[in-house]
């Protein structure tokens, strides 16, 4: 032992050194959160010794003399030097454990869905049914606890209670506790606790007038799990507590007046929900814990009669038990650790796995295995073995829990999934440990993914219309479901792993999470004021292929009602519009170029039986050949076309349908233009591009060529393509000064379309991928091993607009081909024939519709056993006469000669 | 006979309650066993593999049922089928021998695992890795040595899914394939809306036939009366009007057909007293005159009669069915007379039905087909107006006093079929081509086991206008049966339209039985009406709402130039919804709820067939050109 004023550091370090061993390599199998808050009890343990060497390094550095008459001092003021530390220590005492968090007293618990598993229903969506979430707001109230205690668990709201177990982690004093908090104010509506409650990391759940929750983190030897009374009058009362030999880090699943849940090292256990008549806890069956249910931590599932769990590290299997009796029914072995909670629906269980774990990442945990395995002399070949095993990867599993618990696919990741799959109107929602938020279908084929640029570890929460997302930078998103777009973000808690393992819960328009120093945080707002529905142009706007809003299609397409109703083919030649409709807040904007009623007609989106209901008509002078676009309550159209005098954009109220305001737009000038809540810009000269604002002031105009195709417009900059002279370029929109011009070789066809940093561009030469930023070729986009992207690129010109969403580039080119390339890299999704040059293919979410001589098409791109299919029959209407078709509510409109407006649905 | 048996030995409450509840367990209709939840659509959707493949002859005993041929239509199919029948019990074994009893029999298998179909949760057991179909079974094929797959019992009771025929099975898979709209059904889709009293009938009424009288294509209604013919017309405002005194009908008639038998371009009614045949002709006030038909040949004891036409006549004909000596057709000669010509029976001592005229042998010409007691006999038709003799066309145990004959297209596949009932029961014929018609009512699905014998009438309709032909039979002392067609024909027994759960008065009244009955559009509301005469002589209109979607079917009709049938056929889009015989008075109606167009081509005896596309937006009316 070294010896010396040094020593004592030395030592310690050695010390420190045998416990971070100790630590890294328990003689058990790491949990989930294995370590989570193991340096803190190491400290702890060394405290002693800490204070000791401090005290004596102090010590010697002072003279003799002061130290002796220090300690004569002490010893005259012993009395009261004594009673000040007791009452200070008392006050401190007092102050975390007596005294409440202070604030509103809380209202009445109100009535509301349970919650009575992980995430709060078997689909594991972590959001009270028929609510929405936030996209506005702040935290609107966070509750710290005692002393600031740190909240890792993942809340439960019923009602109007959001119920939570806590983790004070302060090393004098060590505990937990379970909240009931009011969902509005953050009050404390009651707390409780068994006596000695350590820190908890699993979640309450509750069912009726129960609440379950487990106890402990990963070191905790003694963790019980313990029912708590939710009955007026007797809320917080705890009916019973039943110890186990390990933690229970595991969220309690209630069903069917049961309990289920594990206990690590001490194996699975089944209570009876409610008490022996002497207020006991009844177990049911217990499962010991053993080599063959190594490392259960997942939150269980139940389907039927059967409990569900995953094993971690070392058991790497999913396992099927009896939910009367424990008997193990099935097991599947999946070669790496499970522990995602399963989620289940129709029958069907999903369940993320993966290698690493909360706190360390695929490599540092395998490297702690490595370790292990070679003090213990594990031979080379083992080592090489268990390199490959724990090598970083994660998947996604689908099991049939109806036949035989077949594994019906499994989509593969490079990272873990240790949070549960959300599943929502039948696409699947997971994070993983790479930073994606994945968004997956039914069949395991990626819809799209996210990039959170931060690890995702927590469980997602899905609503309606978003996804919300915590990473472990610290933020918590609003995804766009239909979009994968953020709409809203906040910072939330601190960049850490421990902040980041509570999983949000929504209900009521906010997210209810935990975070390691700044409580429970409750956030945000909804508010429909945000959602900003916008058509901004032709075809809802550039790349949104006529659907901007996603709106599925039925499967087929059955004619449903024409406008006018008196035409129906009586006079087969002449045309309503040349423009395809704009579809919105539940009415179409027909754009009218006949010239017996020039203007925009509304229709309501209901029809009357079998006939549109006509809501209104803005009259103008000169008949309407563009796309009319509908933001903040305003149809803008623009009358007439290039040589036409007189002409203008009129900005239309669409409540009253009086105009707003309107502005000349010149005979020389295209007219061609785009808008979103910020502002419009147009080619209303010739040759030259406003900025206008949404009151019709002119923000700046400059020159750029003539413009036939809308602009796209980002929050930051206007992309242009130009046909006079044949360039691309990209605007500043505040300014208009030019942030980078290329030529292009052929004229431009559509509009550019962008999606991240890629740029889309079709032209009489084929389709440009560029990079957004300078307008150079993209490099990684299509990859380089799709030699076939490249060839469907270029062979042919576009010859339609293009259209783009989080799967699919698409267009149709001068030979008649539908091309469909993934968004992602590139790869050559599908290639259809036939496909009319003339129609813009209009996109759903797993569709893309285009149009021939016979009538609409189908085809599901990703789908390569399902040919495309006829969807309506329209050789018997008139020919398309507006380039494109236009989608909402569930519903197809098309221009046609002779009918006007068709609408086709159905299903 | 129960009931005092056991008035013997019980106590006679017990005794009564037994009766009634045995007696309402005769007269009532088993439920529907039609899955709810799995029809074929799911059944290709499901399977791992469809194969049609072609089995050789098994015999009980065998080892090994031979399969000579593999076609897969849909996934991944084997190259090779060896199926073992070592296991089979004895049940299985009788259906299999049946099957396979020709040297090569056709069959189809369904790889992947079908419980789901199993309704009430499934069998327990060992579960089939796939499903066969033979004839009009469904075995299991169970995992068994060396590759092999062992025949043995369907667990799962596929019939509930599919209780047609192989041949039929083929097809709707096609279909199922093929269409992205396909659709087997497994409920009407149709439920009684609204009853009408149009009359009350003291004494026997014979029948009743809708005819287009009053040259306004609203059907009239014609009853049969002991006491006088009466002939009632629907005012727009849903009242009943008896216009039998307005246009001067002095009939009464057992049976009556419509046509145009004086040439004067309005339909006349043909009708037999039991005695006399009479023509009720229509002059321009739309007033009716009657004139007697002398016919040559002795008539007794008429069956029915049909309007025919040789090509391009200027009169309408008749075929009458004599209860024996075969049918006698009236060939109209000069400008009122007839002349009789009697083509004979195929078997004086077989008791036959009505007949009914159309083209069963698809060459443009009209037939005459005429039940018998162990068939059909099918007369040509022949290019010059004539008919060829008699031939069996179909050997069927009908039976004796068939009292229905009525055509349809039970499969959509462009052949008339004939569905016949009687005291026996109920027979479908189904037109296999060439002259051919075979029984298929074992392989109809509900029917096979729930329709009665000794019905009252039998007729075919689309009651869910969904361009399938449905039929429907009449019994004297209990509830109408109707039954949809599902495709393919096979059938379910629609319980949505059992007259005991309509709660109207009309369908109340007809619960005791029916005498006679006629369908069409009454209401013109582009669906098909049933009015009925009750056993208890109350007269009633009942008509259906469909529960999703409005009827846009279209009515064909014949133009007054055309006196007697013409065959038609429609198709929506790919989808064909079968033949119809359009008459004089007597149009016909393809059903659809889709609005959009509709393919129909009909073929006037003597000119080619024609063809024209009608846009059915709502309920459509189509009269066939002129030639």
């Amino acid at each position: 032992m070294p010896t010396g004023p040094g020593a004592l550091f030395i030592n310690l370090a050695m010390e420190t050194d045998a416990m971070m061993q100790w630590i890294t390599e328990p003689s058990v199998t790491p949990a989930v959160v294995p370590a989570l808050v193991g340096p803190l009890q190491a400290l702890l343990v060394m405290l002693p010794a800490i204070l000791v060497a401090v005290a004596g390094a102090i010590i010697s550095m002072l003279k003799p003399r002061a130290i002796w008459a220090g300690i004569q001092l002490c010893w005259r003021l012993k009395v009261p030097l004594v009673a000040a530390a007791l009452v200070v220590t008392a006050g401190v005492w007092a102050f975390n454990t007596i005294m409440p968090a202070g604030g509103a007293v809380a209202g009445e618990a109100a009535a509301g869905a349970n919650w009575p598993l992980f995430r709060g229903n078997p689909q594991r969506t972590g959001a009270v049914a028929g609510t929405e979430g936030p996209n506005a707001g702040d935290v609107n109230w966070s509750y710290q606890g005692r002393g600031n205690e740190a909240f890792f668990a993942s809340p439960a709201v019923v009602g109007n209670r959001v119920y939570i177990s806590s983790a004070n982690m302060n090393p004098l004093n060590l505990s937990g506790r379970i909240y009931a908090l009011d969902a509005d104010t953050g009050s404390v509506a009651w707390e409780a606790a068994p006596p000695g409650y350590d820190p908890t990391f699993s979640s309450p759940s509750v069912k009726g007038d129960y609440l379950v929750v487990g106890e402990g983190l990963h070191d905790t030897k003694d963790a019980r799990v313990t029912c708590i009374d939710l009955s007026p009058g007797n809320e917080g009362e705890i009916l019973w507590s039943y110890e186990t030999s390990s933690h229970v880090e595991c969220t309690p699943i209630i069903h069917n007046g049961r309990v289920y849940v594990t206990a690590f090292m001490d194996g699975i256990y089944c209570f009876e929900l409610e008490p022996d008549a002497n207020g006991e806890p009844q177990v049911v069956w217990h499962i010991e814990g053993s080599d063959e249910y190594t490392d259960p931590e997942t939150s269980l599932a139940v389907y039927e009669d059967t409990v569900i769990l995953g094993l971690g590290i070392g058991g790497h299997a999913i396992v099927f038990i009896d939910a009367d009796t424990g008997e193990e029914k099935y097991r599947i072995d999946t070669d790496m650790p499970v522990f995602g909670p399963p989620a289940i629906h129709d029958g069907v269980a999903y369940i993320g796995m993966g290698t690493g774990d909360y706190v360390n990442t695929a490599e540092e945990a395998r490297d702690q295995i490595l370790t292990r395995m070679r003090r213990e002399g594990a031979s080379d070949e083992e080592l090489a073995e268990a390199r490959h095993t724990f090598r970083p990867r994660g998947a996604v599993w689908a099991i049939d829990l109806e036949d035989d618990y077949e594994v019906l696919w499994r989509h593969d990741l490079d990272r873990t999934v240790l949070g549960s799959v959300a599943i929502k109107d039948d696409e699947l929602y997971f994070g993983s440990r790479d930073g994606y938020l994945y968004v997956l279908d039914m069949e395991g084929r990626r819809i799209g993914r996210w990039n959170a640029h931060s690890p995702v570890i927590a469980s997602p929460a899905v609503t309606e219309r978003y996804v919300y997302v915590k990473t472990v930078g610290g933020s918590l998103y609003a995804i766009d479901r239909r979009r994968l777009e953020p709409v809203w973000e906040r910072r939330i808690g601190s960049r850490s792993i421990a902040g980041s393992i509570s999983s949000p819960a929504v209900s009521d328009g906010q997210v209810f999470v935990g975070t390691e120093n700044e409580g429970l945080v409750a956030v945000g707002y909804f508010s429909e004021e945000e959602i900003k529905p916008l058509w901004s142009g032709r075809l809802g706007g550039p790349g949104q292929g006529g659907n901007p809003e996603a709106w599925p299609l039925p499967s087929v397409g059955d004619f449903e009602a024409a406008f006018p109703a008196d035409w129906m083919g009586a006079e087969p030649d002449r045309t309503l519009s040349t423009a395809p409709p704009a579809v919105l807040h539940g009415s179409v904007f027909v754009p009218v170029s006949d010239e017996q009623t020039p203007g925009l007609t509304v229709l309501s989106a209901m029809l009357d039986g079998d006939e549109f209901m006509r809501e209104g008509h803005y009259e103008t002078a000169l008949p309407v050949h563009q796309s009319p676009a509908v933001v903040d309550g305003r149809a803008l159209t623009v009358e007439g076309k290039q040589g036409d005098s007189g002409r203008k954009l009129h900005a239309v109220d669409i409540e009253s349908l009086d105009a707003a305001w309107t502005r000349p737009v010149a005979t020389d000038a295209t007219g061609t233009f785009i808008t979103d809540s910020n502002g419009i810009f147009i080619q209303d000269s010739a040759g030259k591009f406003a900025a206008v604002t949404p009151e019709g002031e002119t923000l700046w105009r400059k020159p750029t060529g003539r413009i036939e195709h809308a602009p796209y417009l980002t929050g930051s900059m206007v992309i242009v393509a130009t046909t006079d002279p044949k360039q691309l370029m990209v605007l500043d929109r505040k300014t208009g000064a030019t942030l980078w011009q290329r030529d292009l070789d052929e004229a431009p066809t559509g509009s550019p379309v962008r999606r991240g940093d890629r740029l889309w561009q079709g032209t009489r030469g084929g389709m440009l991928a560029l990079n957004l930023y300078d307008g150079r070729r993209h490099e990684g986009w299509p990859a380089e091993e799709y030699g076939d992207s490249r060839d469907a690129m270029q062979r042919s010109g576009v010859a339609t607009e293009t259209a783009v969403t989080t799967r699919w580039v698409t267009w149709i080119n001068e030979d008649g081909e539908l091309i469909v390339l993934s968004t992602e890299d590139g790869e050559l999704i599908r290639t259809v024939v036939d496909a009319s040059t003339d129609v813009a293919p209009l996109v759903s979410r797993q569709s893309v519709f285009y149009y021939t001589d016979a009538g609409v098409h189908r085809v599901l791109p990703h789908d390569d056993e399902t040919e495309s299919m006829l969807w309506l029959d329209t050789s018997w209407l008139g020919e398309p006469t507006a380039g494109g078709m236009a989608a909402g509510d569930g519903h197809l409109y098309l221009p046609s000669r002779g009918w006007g407006l068709v609408r086709a649905g159905s299903d | 006979m129960l009931h005092r048996i056991a008035t013997a030995t019980v106590h006679p409450v017990i005794a009564a309650s037994l009766a009634l509840a045995l007696c309402l367990a005769a007269t009532s209709p088993a439920k529907a066993l039609i899955n709810p939840d799995f029809t074929p659509a799911d059944m290709v959707r499901r399977a791992n593999a469809v194969l049609e493949v072609e089995v050789g002859q098994w015999r009980e005993g065998d080892e090994r049922l031979t399969v000579h041929d593999i076609n897969t239509v849909r996934g991944d199919g084997p190259d090779e089928l060896v199926l073992d029948t070592t296991d089979l019990d004895s049940r299985s074994a009788s259906s299999l021998e049946e099957g396979a009893s020709k040297e090569r029999n056709k069959a189809m298998v369904f790889t992947g695992d079908f419980s789901a179909a199993a309704m009430g949760g499934g069998g327990a057991g060992r579960q089939p890795v796939a499903m066969m179909h033979l004839d009009v079974t469904w075995f299991g094929l169970y995992p068994g040595d060396d590759g092999r797959l062992r025949v043995g019992e369907d667990p799962i009771d596929l019939s509930t899914v599919w209780a047609g025929d192989q041949a039929m099975l083929r097809s709707v898979v096609q279909y199922i394939r093929t269409d992205p709209r396909a659709e087997v059904p497994v409920v009407v889709g149709a439920e009684w809306d609204q009853d009408e009293l149009f009359g009350e009938f003291d004494g026997t009424v014979y029948g009743m036939k809708a005819i287009e009288i009053g040259g306004d294509g609203k059907p009239w209604l014609l009853v049969m009366y002991e006491h006088g013919d009466r002939l009632f017309v629907r005012s727009d405002e849903g009242s009943w009007e008896d216009r039998t005194e307005a246009v001067g009908l002095e009939s009464r008639s057992r049976h009556a057909a419509a046509g145009d038998f004086n040439g004067s371009g309005r339909v006349d009614i043909a009708t037999w007293d039991g005695e006399q045949l009479a023509l009720q002709l229509q002059d321009e006030e739309g007033q009716l005159t009657a004139s007697s038909v002398e016919v040559d040949e002795t008539v007794n004891d008429l069956l029915g009669m049909a309007v025919w036409a040789a090509p391009d006549a200027e009169r309408s004909g008749l075929v009458l069915a004599p209860a024996a000596g075969g049918p006698i057709v009236l060939v109209p000669s000069g400008d009122d007379d007839f002349e009789a010509i009697t083509l004979g029976s195929l078997d004086e001592e077989q008791a036959a039905g009505p007949v009914v005229v159309g083209d069963f042998t698809g060459d443009g010409i009209n037939d005459i087909v005429q039940p018998l007691a162990d068939g059909l006999a099918l007369y040509r038709g022949e290019a010059d107006g004539g008919f060829a003799s008699p031939t069996h066309a179909a050997e069927a145990n009908l039976g004796e006093d068939i009292n229905s004959a009525d055509v349809g297209d039970f499969d959509a596949s462009g052949r008339l079929d004939v569905l016949v009932s009687g005291r026996r029961g109920t027979a479908l014929l189904i037109n296999e081509g060439d002259g051919a018609f075979i029984n298929r009512m074992e392989a109809s699905g509900e029917p096979s086991y729930i329709a009665r014998p000794n019905t009252a009438g039998a007729m075919t309709l689309d009651v869910n206008s969904d361009g399938r032909h449905d039929f429907l039979l009449l019994y004297e002392n209990m509830g109408m049966h109707v039954y949809f067609n599902r495709g393919f024909r096979t059938f379910g027994y629609s319980i949505s339209l059992e007259l005991g759960d309509a709660m109207l008065d009309g369908t109340d009244a007809a619960m005791n039985g029916q005498v006679a009955a006629a369908v069409a559009d009454f209401t013109g509301d582009g669906s098909t009406d049933v009015a009925l005469v009750t056993a208890d002589g109350e007269g009633w209109m009942l008509s259906t709402v469909l529960t999703d979607g409005q009827p846009r079917g279209v009515t064909v009709a014949v133009p007054e130039q055309v006196k007697g049938p013409v065959y038609v056929s429609a198709k929506e889009g790919e989808r064909s919804l079968g033949a119809r015989v359009v008459r004089p008075g007597k149009p016909v109606y393809f059903g659809k709820t889709a609005r959009g167009p509709l393919n129909i081509t009909w073929r006037i005896p003597g000119h080619d067939a024609e063809d024209e596309r009608v846009i059915a937006l709502e309920p459509q009316r189509f009269i066939i050109p002129a030639p």
